[in-house]
């Protein structure tokens, strides 16, 4: 297992200094410089602005949210943040294009809400099943369970 | 019952619960598995079922049946001129007058050169090929092409299907070149018609390279010279 590891590591190494190495010597420099800087924006923006709002909005669903529906906000917000992500530039840039590019035509912000609108649906019914399925549970007997246990 | 054997049952229900928490947590495809805490795996299966949203909602601007669930696709291919949508347009190759001048010609360079004008472009574009344009920038369409075959033209200027071909647009600026060799020479065609119109200006008129397996932008557009380079 700890060979295995070594040798994995040698070779993402070596492959991580080969990619270097084509990025010094084939590329421009001042191409170099701006994906510097779009590496580092994406750290800053990760850990500065991503990573604390994540970790703010989760705290304040723990305190504000009971414990049986949190796990289906959490599921419903990770996906809603997924197409946020794709939709927010297109809703930003519609209509900037030439026409006959065929590009940023539709309406990304009605899309976007009817994507977020789909997810609440089917979290909330899986959520609403959920309970159903509690409720139902909990007016059996502990000994009653599926499977004959006794 | 008595007293002890109610506690028995009961503490085998509760192992039997976590047991089943437990259970649930590693069966791929249950999103939430413990009470009050969204666990890693489910975690994962939401990203992942975002992301195969915005797969399933962008993907139509190449798998056209998909089309019309792309709420998120940034192109939309029936939209286009021709319905076809055009990457690089005629305003932004700087291309407009001289595309369009009535003294247009080919310039076909080899061992017998010579030169096509527009009246013989529309004599001779019968060869009719169904080619995708493949974006590098992720999207494609297919579409029903009308012109001369390459081959033919250079076989008129002393070339054949081994020779290697440099065609040349009347674009100033940009990816204004290309080269066609191997296979590509017998399969390209010089198209002046698609989807049985004349060439839109933005798709390459008077006429432009067009071949399978290739990248979009090396379909070059607007021709003004063809070279057979050896």
């Amino acid at each position: 297992m700890k060979a295995w590891r070594i040798l994995l590591a040698i070779a993402g190494l070596l492959l991580l200094a080969f990619g270097v190495f084509r990025l010094l010597t084939e590329i421009p420099t001042g191409s170099v410089i701006k994906v510097a800087i779009w590496l580092l924006a994406a750290l800053i923006i990760h850990d500065m602005v991503i990573a604390p709002s994540a970790v703010g909005l989760g705290w304040t669903l723990r305190r504000n949210v009971p414990d049986r529906g949190r796990k289906y906000l959490q599921v419903a917000l990770i996906m809603i943040a997924a197409v946020s992500v794709i939709a927010l530039p297109m809703i930003v840039l519609r209509g900037s294009q030439p026409p006959v590019k065929a590009l940023l035509l539709r309406d990304y912000a009605a899309n976007l809400a009817l994507l977020i609108g789909l997810i609440a649906v089917v979290t909330a019914a899986s959520y609403v099943v959920r309970v159903v399925r509690d409720s139902y549970q909990r007016s059996r007997l502990p000994g009653m369970e599926k499977g004959g246990r006794r | 019952m008595s007293e002890a054997v109610r506690d028995a049952v009961n503490v085998q229900a509760d192992f039997a619960d976590r047991r089943r928490d437990a259970d649930n947590a590693c069966r791929p495809g249950r999103l939430v598995a413990f009470v009050g805490r969204i666990s890693r795996r489910g975690v994962l299966t939401a990203a992942g079922a975002g992301i195969g949203l915005v797969v399933i909602t962008t993907v139509g601007q190449t798998v056209t049946p998909l089309a019309p669930v792309g709420l998120l696709a940034p192109r939309r291919w029936n939209q286009g001129p021709q319905r076809v949508p055009v990457n690089r347009t005629a305003e932004q190759a700087q291309v407009g007058a001289s595309a369009m001048a009535a003294g247009w010609v080919l310039e076909v360079v080899g061992p017998r050169p010579y030169t096509l004008t527009l009246a013989d472009l529309d004599s001779r574009a019968v060869h009719q090929a169904r080619f995708p344009i493949n974006c590098v920038e992720g999207w494609s369409v297919g579409a029903n092409w009308r012109g001369l075959p390459l081959l033919e033209i250079i076989e008129q200027a002393g070339g054949s299907a081994d020779s290697r071909v440099q065609v040349d647009s009347l674009e100033p600026v940009g990816y204004n070149r290309s080269f066609v060799e191997g296979p590509q020479v017998s399969a390209a065609l010089l198209a002046t018609h698609l989807n049985d119109e004349r060439l839109d200006l933005d798709h390459g008129y008077p006429m432009r390279l067009i071949a399978p397996n290739r990248a979009g932008v090396m379909n070059t557009k607007w021709l003004g010279r063809i070279e057979i380079l050896s």
